[in-house]
Order: C-alpha cells, then sequence, then structure tokens
C-alpha cells in the first residue's frame, strides 16, 4: 500500500461520551493532509490516539501497511510520529540548540554537554530547514512564530516521518505563517507527510493535498483540495447549510441605545468610536489579539477605558470597576470560560445565580433559595440547557450547556448591555445553533448584544453590522449586505499590509 | 418535586449499594463518628453520661468557636493558621491591662478582641495586596502574634481570679456552661451567615474561582479581608473562654489549635482546594476531635497518642477529600 499511517475504524469513548465511531483515515507518503472539523468533531481525540496520549477502544492503526500497537506516547515517537501541540513544550529559559535536542545532547570526552557540537548540529538543521533563528539565543527572547519553527525542527531531530501540526498559524501574522508554509512544503518535498489541522478554510486550500472532514466524531469524508471548494467543505463540517444554523433576523434596527466615543483603552486601543442599535447584533471580527480583550475588559471596567466616553439608552454610561458593571447591567462572557467564567465544584444554580445574589435576595442581604431556584429552573428551560437537575455540578456538563449558564448568569441580572468574547468556543454545533436564537431573542428585547468572534463564518451568519479590528484600530465598519470573508479578511490584515510589520 | 427528590435518594442508594467505597468516601465522616460513639460506650462506662456529654461540648469549645469562622476562610480562600496564637494574645492582653496594669476588667476585653480583630485585617489585607497564599501569611503571623503573647506577660503565665474576666468560660446560663451556649450559636450564626446571606454565597463563589467571582462583579477583596477578620475576632472570643476555663493567661496556649481547627473543617468534607463545604459539617468534625480526645482520656491512654491520633485524622481527611475529587473527575471524563 501507498499509505504511511492507515487508521481503521476507530471507536473511542469518555463515559457515555462517544467520541469517535469507526473514524478511518488514510496519509500517504509526501502528502500533507488537512483535518478538518468543528469543535468537538474529534480531530484532538484522533491525533491524541496517534500519539499514544489516550488508547482508542477499537479499531487500529497501520503503519507502512503493518498493524501497530500504539498504547503510550513512547510507542508513537518510536514510530516517527511527532505531534506540535498548540502549547508549545520548549524550555523558555534555555537555548534554541538546548531545546532541540533535549532529549539528547551530544556529550564530549568528560562526559559534559558538548555545546560546540551541538550548536553545529542544531545550525545544519535549521539550514536544512530553511529557519534563519540564532541557535544560542534564549527561546524566551524569540517571537512565538519562531518558536513554532523550533518546535518544528526539534521534533525533526529525531528520526521523524510523521507531522501532525495542531492549529499552528492560529498565534500568526500572514508572513509568519507563509514562513511557516514554505518550511512545511519543503518537509513534503522531502517525502514526509503531514498532518495538518486548522479551522481556516482558506490555509486547507493553500496547504493540504487532501482534506478529511469529521463531523460528531465520525469520518464525514476525504476529498482532493482542488475538487471541492469552501461551501462544500462548510457543508460537510456542519451537516447543513450554513444558513440553518444562524438565525437570520428581520427587525429593523431602531434608534442607538449604545454608544462607544472616541474611546481610548490603552496603548494600542486608541480612539476608537463604535454603537449598537437597538435589535441589532453588532460583532467585531479580528485575527487573534487585534486587542479584543483589552476593549471587552474596558467596557466592563477592568480597567476602565481612559478617555471617552460610553452611552447608554442616551445617558452617560461611567463604569470604574467590576461591581459598577454588575450593577449598571453590563455583562461580559469571556471567551477563557475555564478560568474566567466556570465555578466548576458548583452546581448549576450557583453558577446561574451568581452574578444576581444581591438582586435576588431579600432586603439585598438574605438569599432567597426559592426565588434563585425558580429562576434558574427558567433560564434551564428557555435556553434548552440539558441537566440532570439543578443541583448537577457543573463541571460535567457539556461545553455547550456551560456556555448556556455562562450567558445565561447575566440575563438572570437585568442585563443592558451583553459582551460575549467567542460565544461558541468548545460548543458543539447544536448548542451554538442555540445560543445564536438567544442572543437574536435578546437584540430584539432591546438588550445591546456585542459579540468578539475570530471566525468568520460565525460573524457573517448572526451579525447586522461587524467592525474589523486590526492591531487596535477599527479598519472597517461593514454592514452585513456588503460583508463577504475576503473584505472581512482584507480588513482584518490592512496594518499588516501596508507596513509589513510583526 | 418531593418525587423527585425521592427518586434521586433511591437512585443514590442503589448506586451507593453497588460501590460501597464511593459510599465510605462521601459519608465517611458520619460512619466514623458513629463508629467511635459505639466503640467508647462499650469499652467506657463514663461516656454516655450526661457530665460526660457536658465535658466533651466544654473542651471543644474553644475549637468549636474558631472552626465556624475558619470553615468559612477555607471556603472563601484558604486557612487562618494565626488563631491559635490570637487565642493566647487575647489573654494576654487581658494579662497585661488588668493585672499589671491596673485598668478596668471591661477595657482588657475589649481590647483583647480589638486586637484579634486588627491581626485578622492585617492577615486579610496582606494576602489580597500582595496576592499571597494565606497558608505563609498567617504562619508568619502566627510567630509574630505568639511572640508578642510572651512579652506582654514577661514570658510566665498569669493566674486570673476576678470572677468577671474568668466569666465566658465559667458562667452558666439556664444551667448550661456558657462555652456551650457560644459555641452552639456561633455555629447557628455562621452556618445563616453561609448559606442565607448574599455575602456568605460570594465566599463560596470567590473560593470556586476567585477570578470568574471577580467578574460577576463580586468584591472578592472585600469578602477576603473580612473572612479574615472574623477569623481574628471568633479566635480573640476563643482566647477570653480559654483564660475562664483555665483559670489562667498562658501564652503558650493553643498551639495545636489551629491545625485542630483545620482537621475538624476538613474532617467535615470542606475542600482546600475552596467554593465547597458546610459549617454544620464541621461541627460533626469538631465533635469527632472532641470525643476522640475524651475517649481516649477515658481510657488511660497517654495523651501523646492522642495528638498522633489527630495528625493521622487530618491525612485521612484530605485523602477522603482528594478521593472524592478523583473519582468525579473519572465520572466527568
Amino acid at each position: 500500500m501507498d499509505y504511511v499511517l492507515s487508521a481503521r475504524k476507530i471507536n473511542k469513548s469518555f463515559g457515555t461520551a462517544h467520541v469517535l465511531r469507526d473514524v478511518s483515515f488514510d496519509l500517504k507518503y509526501g502528502e500533507i493532509h488537512g483535518l478538518l472539523g468543528e469543535n468537538g468533531a474529534g480531530k484532538s481525540t484522533l491525533i491524541k490516539i496517534m500519539a499514544g496520549d489516550y488508547s482508542m477502544d477499537s479499531g487500529e492503526i497501520l503503519i507502512d501497511g503493518k498493524p501497530e500497537h500504539i498504547t503510550r506516547p513512547a510507542d508513537s515517537l518510536e514510530l516517527g510520529i511527532r505531534v506540535i501541540y498548540q502549547e508549545f513544550n520548549l524550555v523558555k529559559t534555555l537555548s534554541v540548540a538546548e531545546n532541540i535536542y533535549i532529549g539528547g545532547m551530544p556529550r564530549n570526552s568528560f562526559g559534559l554537554v558538548d555545546k560546540k557540537e551541538m550548536n553545529r548540529w542544531a545550525e545544519e538543521l535549521l539550514a536544512e530547514l530553511g529557519i534563519e533563528v540564532d541557535v544560542r539565543e534564549i527561546v524566551g527572547n524569540i517571537s512565538v512564530a519562531e518558536q513554532q519553527l523550533v518546535e518544528i525542527a526539534k521534533a525533526l531531530s529525531k528520526q521523524a516521518r510523521i507531522l501532525i501540526m495542531d492549529e499552528p498559524t492560529a498565534a500568526l501574522s500572514d508572513q509568519e505563517t507563509s514562513k511557516l508554509f514554505d518550511v512545511v512544503r519543503g518537509l513534503r518535498d522531502k517525502g514526509k507527510s503531514v498532518i495538518f489541522i486548522t479551522h481556516r478554510l482558506s490555509e486547507q486550500f493553500e496547504m493540504s493535498d487532501r482534506i478529511t472532514v469529521l463531523r460528531d466524531g465520525q469520518t464525514v469524508g476525504t476529498v482532493n483540495s482542488d475538487e471541492v471548494n469552501n461551501d462544500i467543505l462548510v457543508k460537510m463540517m456542519v451537516g447543513r447549510d450554513v444558513g440553518d444554523l444562524y438565525p437570520r433576523h428581520l427587525v429593523k434596527p431602531g434608534e442607538v441605545i449604545f454608544e462607544a466615543k472616541h474611546v481610548s483603552i490603552d496603548e494600542r486601543v486608541k480612539d476608537i468610536s463604535f454603537h449598537i442599535r437597538r435589535g441589532e447584533i453588532v460583532s467585531f471580527f479580528g485575527l487573534m489579539g487585534a486587542g479584543q480583550e483589552a476593549i471587552c475588559k474596558a467596557l466592563i471596567g477592568d480597567p476602565p477605558v481612559r478617555k471617552g466616553m460610553l452611552y447608554l439608552n442616551g445617558e452617560k454610561l461611567i463604569i470604574n470597576n467590576l461591581r459598577e458593571a454588575n450593577r449598571k447591567g453590563v455583562g461580559y462572557v469571556s471567551s477563557d470560560r475555564k478560568h474566567e467564567g466556570l465555578l466548576p465544584a458548583m452546581s448549576l444554580t450557583s453558577n446561574i445565580t451568581t452574578a444576581a445574589f444581591k438582586k435576588l435576595a431579600k432586603y439585598h442581604l438574605f438569599t432567597q433559595r426559592k426565588l434563585e431556584e425558580k429562576v434558574t429552573q427558567d433560564w434551564i428551560e428557555r435556553m434548552h440547557i440539558r441537566c440532570r437537575d439543578q443541583e448537577q455540578q457543573i463541571s460535567s456538563l457539556s461545553g455547550g450547556n456551560q456556555q448556556k449558564a455562562m450567558i445565561a448568569r447575566w440575563l438572570s441580572n437585568d442585563i443592558k448591555l451583553l459582551i460575549l468574547n467567542m460565544p461558541t468556543r468548545g460548543v458543539d454545533v447544536g448548542a451554538k445553533a442555540e445560543i445564536y436564537t438567544i442572543l437574536e431573542e435578546l437584540a430584539n428585547n432591546g438588550v445591546a448584544v456585542l459579540v468578539f468572534s475570530l471566525e468568520l463564518l460565525e460573524v457573517l451568519g448572526i451579525s447586522d453590522r461587524i467592525y474589523v479590528l486590526c492591531e487596535g484600530d477599527i479598519t472597517a465598519e461593514v454592514p452585513i449586505e456588503q460583508a463577504n470573508q475576503d473584505t472581512l479578511m482584507k480588513y482584518a490584515v490592512a496594518k499588516f499590509l501596508h507596513f509589513g510589520g510583526k | 418535586m418531593a418525587d423527585k427528590v425521592k427518586n434521586n435518594t433511591i437512585t443514590e442508594m442503589k448506586y451507593y449499594l453497588k460501590n460501597p467505597i464511593d459510599f465510605l468516601i462521601k459519608y465517611g465522616l458520619f460512619v466514623i463518628f458513629f463508629a467511635m460513639v459505639l466503640f467508647f460506650s462499650f469499652r467506657t462506662q463514663y461516656f454516655f453520661q450526661f457530665s460526660n456529654v457536658k465535658n466533651i461540648l466544654i473542651a471543644v469549645s474553644v475549637i468549636g468557636v474558631i472552626s465556624t469562622a475558619m470553615t468559612a476562610a477555607i471556603i472563601g480562600r484558604g486557612p487562618d493558621l494565626t488563631v491559635g496564637a490570637i487565642v493566647a494574645m487575647s489573654g494576654c492582653i487581658v494579662a497585661n491591662l488588668v493585672l499589671m496594669n491596673g485598668y478596668p476588667w471591661f477595657v482588657g476585653m475589649i481590647v483583647a478582641i480589638i486586637v484579634g480583630v486588627f491581626i485578622g485585617f492585617l492577615n486579610g489585607i496582606i494576602i489580597v495586596k500582595f496576592d499571597l497564599s494565606s497558608l505563609i501569611v498567617t504562619l508568619g503571623m502566627m510567630n509574630v502574634v505568639r511572640g508578642l503573647s510572651f512579652i506582654l506577660v514577661d514570658g510566665t503565665a498569669q493566674f486570673v481570679n476576678d470572677y468577671r474576666l474568668l466569666y465566658l468560660g465559667r458562667a452558666r446560663w439556664l444551667g448550661i456552661p456558657l462555652p456551650i451556649i457560644i459555641v452552639l450559636f456561633s455555629f447557628v450564626l455562621l452556618d445563616f451567615i453561609l448559606r442565607n446571606t448574599v455575602f456568605g454565597r460570594q465566599v463560596f463563589s470567590s473560593g470556586g474561582n476567585r477570578t470568574a467571582a471577580r467578574l460577576a462583579g463580586i468584591n472578592v477583596t472585600k469578602n477576603t479581608i473580612i473572612l479574615f477578620v472574623l477569623s481574628g475576632f471568633m479566635a480573640s472570643v476563643a482566647g477570653l473562654i480559654t483564660v475562664g476555663i483555665g483559670g489562667a493567661a498562658m501564652p503558650y496556649v493553643g498551639e495545636s489549635y489551629a491545625l485542630d481547627a483545620v482537621t475538624a473543617v476538613l474532617l467535615g468534607g470542606t475542600t482546600l482546594a475552596g467554593g465547597k463545604g458546610s459549617v454544620r459539617m464541621t461541627f460533626l468534625g469538631v465533635l469527632i476531635i472532641g470525643i476522640l480526645n475524651n475517649g481516649m482520656t477515658l481510657m488511660n491512654v497517654q495523651t501523646y497518642w492522642q495528638i498522633t491520633a489527630k495528625g493521622a485524622f487530618l491525612i485521612l481527611a484530605i485523602i477522603l477529600d482528594s478521593l472524592q475529587y478523583q473519582r468525579k473527575i473519572s465520572i466527568v471524563k
């Protein structure tokens, strides 16, 4: 056979959740093979099985056509499989060369590390890959993109045949991305095989020879990338037309209910203005790190805006700290649900009512269990939160249901302005659609809804108007009628194109 | 609604019949409690007598008062190890002011409580302003306070005869010793605060995830300071009770109190990770320690064995806590 790696009918369950069902996947010699799928589709589980982090329940993996048992990471390494995860495994305080050879540094005749020899090895390796990084530099001092390249070099320092890259471009600029792509293409031309995972469809088209799509733990199919287009892939990923996933609302936007005028937040985000009309969902689209976090936090007063003015329903909105934001009906659903949202060990009730303890209390002092339970039950029903009962610990719910609870937390507090940062991160497709419907309802009920997102499809699907962020600046305001993937992306990288900076 | 609860109970019982280890992990405290009561009842003739029950309650009153606030502190932020030293200091302040310097009795007692509250405030401020572990800050403060206690009384115990200074430890109301009334009142009060007030609920949220609680508009800083102020207050009251029970202000008293209180709290199922726990269950933890000490004394076991047993219980408590956590994870995954 001409496959370096074949996965056959792989199954994997965690408790009652069947994460992979009969997944099959073939990797040719010398190809770049894209792996595509929504969050929770099973991509990372599949990778982890190949890497030996998880063991599969049933199925088999063939390497060079021969069945192999991969039960521990060491087995996978032995077979020449290398995975580069989103979070790097580099030691920031060591040099580039030391990181590359951390598993086996060359020794001199005294048994000590032969630094000269090691640096020479590293230089040769990097030159071969076409990577220009000083091998003596401390890893903490080089850019994220360079770290990525070092990670690749490290993976290849030991006999590697199959390289698996998980979202390698998530944190890179366009220029850095194209540099990375050159290196990866070079590897392919040398006969190595690459599994390439990214949400960015354009990158899949640019890089991959073939693409396999996973959905809900099953293989939807494998296609040659020059025979498909965006729409086909999206349909394969979500299993339905994009139109079905996103509710299209028909309300005519009314008067302006929220406005930020000439707001400055930090060194990067200066003098930006934007507004939200009644009934509208407004989105900010931008690449990761374009200033989303800073704007979100400033609107809830953590820390407050430095200059400029906010207006809510025609009145000045002054928010100096988080307590004031809570009191004045401004809520924030963080993109980092685990660290900034969930109260993991606590019940659904506590999670949903935690921002509203005061409001639901008698004389704002004595809590009323019954009332809290009633409010929670209300939201469970309205938002279709699937749970055993209110007392269920929230960490045992699915990501989608957790996220619904995070939104409900603010809704139980009479919200006027709701800010959501990546509202469907780590949320399955079904819950996604439900969350969009909720946002839609909120907007119709006069709540100002502001969504920050990195996903083009989401932005295009739910917004009435889109602000594009680049390097802390609003580079465009695009009404939905004029928005498409290309325009938004063009504005999102506008500053990189003109100045060619990092 | 009631049917639902009943159904849940039945499913739960079925589950535990199949998985007795999970039952032990979850309800281990009750099992230990009843086992100890049974054991000591059969082995000693005095154990179940009314006077002995009273003895047990008086003996645990000091640790009991401390562990009410300790429960809240552990749920919301972390343990307060200064409490034992504050117990000693509050007695020494009374001795210094009233016995050695002739101030009126009430001045001594009020100042003792104010100083206790102030030390708690200091702990709280340092912990939140520098974002430090409560364990280490209160450990340092413990020695600061302990040292000052010795200085206040020139290093020796001061005997107290004034009945007004002994009142909290010796008086009886309706025939019930005052320390018992105080400890029961503390438990009811703290249980109410944690379960039924906005502050209490916010303490749980803050302990569960500090950042999330802050972003939800909860004043975590203020609440944390209040927790340690409360702990300092309870410890200084406990110190005044100690003077009454012991008839002296002793600078070395209460070296084990902080750890005893932590043991009681953790035995009661409050987790060191924060966000979970209850004052009611701490009461059971306190009783277990009291019964352990009392029963062993009645059986003429050396005091040293009691120390060893308490240490073993502390380790057992955190193992149960950890097991509960690990089991949860395995079910979730």
